[in-house]
């Protein structure tokens, strides 16, 4: 064999084919993808004996049971608990991150100033935690010398624990202030029904997992992500039939049995249209409607009257569902033994509106779910139950005059539904307002502070748990901690303390956790004085009776091993009577509005906005929350979940507009303009674009990342609905 | 004129030999070093600190493998037995092993841990429970652990100078795993094994 360049080549080119059908570069390259896992500054779990402890996730309201599983005291891994009166045994991704997510990118130490703009992405610089401190006791104590307190605001995004007791006592101890919340739609749903059925010293809820047939209006019920446990029941083969009533495909309604597409926004009039055929065919029995005090024409117009002029034929020209279908689904409701209507509208994209809860819950009055299993149910409240000082009185950050405070401090917990940075900053007003977020993490609501100072993150601390609204049995939980907080980090209560010292507040006699641990036992131990209910004990699965239980400390123990405490509904309005109407029949102009084919201005395309813009989110994700890293490759690697800064448009809707699929668009509304890329979508319905609200999972929730606040677009923080706003949609040259 | 092209098409049997010998050359040359060389190379050898005679603990001295290799109360395993076990027996030298003096001499006397390289030991991110397995499952040491109960001296520690695995993990063949089951412990295996025997698994089942 001569050597030459030519037989060198080939000699060359045989090789790289043998090495090629050898193991050699396909090893190597795996061999080479673990070293990089192993380099010595990645974060190792440890070695060593493992232990369990049971808590319960508190990245959202939902409260979903959860055991951690540890190495040493590090946990290193979180899982769902078989048959948890609230998950039934089931937990989302971000519930399974829980372990690592005190870990997150976002994870602060130190104080953080803003030194962005507030409508720029936020940047940050660290600052002595005890100097931060120090310059918002100055501002309260200012505040309160020129007797100015009530300029002050405390917003508890998960009204109803321990902590949010103490964010009261924080105010009197401080001589004043405001004590604000931000209800969500669940909340705002439950907040509806005593309009049509008068006070009640209990609060609703909704057994969805028992009702034979479920019509959701839009409710995210499988979309879950955060959220996702207590949605379980209505999985599996005794799963209830689920008929979805909503405009686009989401996961919720590709998994129901039957989906009614209907046009943005008019969800309220197809409730009205059910009712209209369940009293023209005769389906609501005589002594339902017997109770309906405000059936016929009397001072104001009749239910009856109102709900005739929504006709299967008038229906459906305002929402888009056929007649047939209208017609089958009330039958297939009165039909059954337990029907069940819900809203509460979505967690990115806002409540239903008063009128369509009230919509809703009057298809359950005429179709007798109310009271019993797979019902609306009626429970007590935790607040009756604890009796603990309710002063100052909570109220809704919404109904506070814009430019109302100076100062605003933000709890952080993680809320269950976006929050509009927009609507935290209009509520300040002055030269020295300052919006103060008391997060672990530089996301969520904590986008939107000057100041963020730093508190123990979720499984830091032992958070309760109480039911969330529309639950359908009364529960409460102790989350106990599952890690020991990083030094220096303050518990949220030691937090509030050292603010009140700084602003020259009374002091207290005990330190802000001891008196949150206090404040625990003392709800565990008025749980027990009641001696109703039942506690789950996780490590075994057993449920005990609370009467069964010798003393206090006995439920105190099994509170503080992760152990659930519930209630069976107590109430029922089967025998109440009832107005459709609202007490004073404030519900009529709107439903007569609505009848004359007035849709909300918002819903209707206007000139120069031809599409209907729908902001949609998921459970906890859209509240900003920052994103576990452990299930952060769903969203890289699957394109599963529609990221934010992603418009979602029927494929001829991008077609109509000279789009196509990944194109730079500029999405415009009256109130802004936006740079997204268009996602070609056959699940959204023609003329919708539909954009996802948060932070980009994809970048970890990180705010600064790039991710723009689709509810700047869509007025969420000038009105409590913002679901459908009109919108444009046009190419922008890539650049 | 002549082009290039026409006098390359021009030739001859033996430069047509000579070509498709080079290939061939090039081709068995990159078969040995994928299939020969890199096994010498990628692996680095160690020995253990002592020897140890799994045969004479078990035959003669009458021991079961859980009998060292113990479950802790909690179920979870103990892994390999502690000085305090070894010294259970070997306070002092019960035969003329020059291991089973050092073993006294080295560790027993002094206190200090013996250093095992566990080449059946799991990268950190794995958890693995042997309650499940050997108790609930009551699969067999040897399924997953090989003949290693029947050897009468410890193999060589042998690691992976990239990943700096155990070799026990991918297998014996450096295309991975080896002519029995037990040869190899790689993530296949495990879901391979859970498919076979109709067990659910899941990401966090495993990793930490």
């Amino acid at each position: 064999m001569t050597q030459t360049r030519r037989n060198f080549l080939k000699f060359c080119g045989g090789a790289t084919v043998g090495m090629i059908a050898s193991p050699l570069p396909w090893k190597l390259l795996d061999d080479a993808a673990i070293w990089t896992q192993n380099w010595s500054w990645i974060a190792r779990p440890p070695r060593g004996p493992q232990g369990w402890r049971y808590s319960a996730c508190t990245l959202c309201p939902a409260g979903c049971g959860l055991k951690a599983r540890l190495i040493g005291d590090l946990p290193v891994s979180a899982w769902a608990v078989p048959g948890h009166p609230v998950s039934g045994g089931c937990v989302c991704p971000a519930g399974l991150g829980l372990a690592q997510i005190r870990f997150h990118p976002a994870r602060i130490r130190r104080a953080q100033r803003r030194v962005t703009a507030p409508d720029r992405a936020p940047a940050w610089r660290p600052e002595d935690t005890d100097l931060a401190i120090a310059d918002v006791g100055h501002r309260l104590r200012r505040l309160r010398d020129a007797g100015a307190l009530d300029r002050v605001g405390i917003l508890d995004l998960r009204p109803g624990r321990a902590l949010s007791t103490l964010q009261r006592e924080f105010l009197a101890r401080l001589g004043g202030g405001r004590y604000l919340t931000l209800p969500d739609g669940r909340e705002l749903a439950a907040a509806t029904l005593p309009e049509l059925v008068g006070p009640q010293d209990t609060v609703p809820g909704a057994d969805l997992a028992r009702a034979d047939v479920v019509i959701s209006f839009g409710a995210a019920l499988h979309d879950g992500w955060r959220g996702g446990g207590p949605a379980a029941g209505l999985r599996g083969d005794h799963a209830p039939e689920l008929i979805q009533v909503e405009s686009n495909t989401s996961v919720t309604a590709t998994l129901a049995d039957r989906w009614l597409p209907v046009r943005p926004g008019s969800e309220v009039v197809l409730a009205l249209g059910l009712a209209h055929v369940l009293l023209a065919d005769d389906l609501v029995p005589a002594s339902t409607l017997a109770r309906i005090g405000d059936l016929e024409a009397g001072p104001h117009p009749g239910y009856r009257d109102l709900v005739r002029r929504f006709s299967p034929r008038d229906t459906a020209a305002a929402t888009g569902c056929e007649p047939r279908d209208l017609v089958a689904t009330a039958h297939r409701l009165a039909s059954a033994r337990r029907a069940l209507a819900v809203g509460g509208g979505d967690p990115g994209g806002g409540p239903l509106g008063r009128e369509e809860e009230a919509a809703i819950w009057g298809l359950n009055l005429l179709l007798g779910a109310v009271g019993g299993r797979g019902a609306a149910v009626l429970r007590h409240d935790l607040g009756g139950i604890f009796a603990e000082p309710d002063a100052p009185s909570a109220r809704s950050l919404r109904d506070l005059p814009d430019g109302s405070l100076e100062l605003l401090i933000v709890d952080g917990a993680a809320p269950g539904a976006a929050i509009p940075a927009d609507l935290l900053r209009r509520k300040l007003a002055g030269p020295d307002r300052m919006l103060v977020a008391l997060s672990p993490f530089a996301s969520g609501a904590a986008t939107a502070a000057d100041l963020v100072l730093p508190v123990q993150a979720p499984g830091e601390w032992s958070d309760d748990v109480p039911a969330r609204a529309l639950a359908p049995r009364t529960t409460y939980m102790v989350a106990p901690a599952i890690a020991a907080a990083p030094a220096g980090i303050a518990h949220p209560a030691d937090l509030l303390d050292r603010l009140a010292a700084a602003a020259g507040g009374t002091r207290a006699d005990l330190p802000g956790s001891r008196r949150h641990a206090d404040l625990l036992r003392r709800r565990a131990g008025a749980l027990h004085a009641r001696g109703r209910g039942e506690v789950f004990d996780p490590a075994d699965g057993s449920t005990l009776p609370v009467a069964n239980l010798p003393t206090a400390d006995h439920l105190v123990r099994l509170l503080d091993r992760g152990g659930c405490w519930s209630e069976d509904p107590t109430g029922s309005l089967a025998s109440r009577p009832v107005r459709l109407l609202g007490a004073d029949g404030s519900l009529a102009p709107r439903f007569r509005e609505l009848a004359d084919g007035r849709l909300p201005a918002t819903t209707a395309p206007t000139d120069g906005f031809p599409l209907v813009l729908m902001a949609r989110g998921r459970q906890g994700l859209a509240g900003g929350g920052p994103v576990p890293p452990v299930v952060n490759k769903l969203y890289r690697e699957a394109h599963l979940h529609a990221g934010c800064g992603r418009a979602h448009v029927n494929p001829a809707t991008a077609a109509a507009c000279g789009l196509r699929d990944g194109a730079a668009a500029a999405l415009a509304t009256p109130r802004g303009r936006l740079q997204v890329t268009v996602v070609c979508d056959e699940a959204v319905m023609p003329g919708v674009v539909q954009v996802a609200v948060g932070p980009s999972p994809a970048d970890l929730g990180d705010p600064a990342a790039g991710a723009s606040d689709i509810l700047m677009l869509t007025a969420a923080a000038e009105r409590p609905i913002w679901r459908v706003e009109p919108a444009a949609l046009e190419e922008v040259p890539r650049g | 004129m002549t082009s290039t092209h026409e006098t390359t098409g021009d030739r001859s049997p033996r430069r047509r030999l000579g070509g498709r010998l080079a290939v061939a050359a090039g081709l068995a040359a990159g078969l040995a070093v994928g299939w020969l060389l890199l096994p010498r190379l990628l692996y680095g050898r160690e020995a253990q600190p002592l020897d140890f005679n799994h045969v004479l603990h078990t035959d003669d001295a009458g021991l079961a493998c859980q009998d060292c290799h113990r479950l802790r109360d909690d179920g979870s395993f103990a892994g390999l037995p502690d000085l305090a076990g070894c010294a259970d027996c070997h306070t002092e030298t019960q035969g003329d092993s020059p291991d089973e003096q050092r073993l006294v001499d080295d560790y027993v006397s002094t206190g200090r841990p013996i250093p095992w390289l566990v080449s059946s030991r799991q990268p950190q991110n794995v958890y693995f429970s042997h309650a499940a397995h050997v108790k609930l499952a009551a699969i067999a040491c040897s399924r997953c652990h090989g003949d290693i109960g029947a050897s009468t001296s410890l193999p060589v520690y042998e690691y992976n100078r990239i990943s700096t695995y155990s070799r026990r993990i991918w297998g014996p063949r450096i295309a991975g795993g080896g002519p029995r089951e037990s040869d190899s412990m790689k993530m296949s295996d495990c879901t391979d094994c859970h498919a076979r025997r109709g067990v659910a698994d899941h990401c966090l089942m495993c990793h930490k």
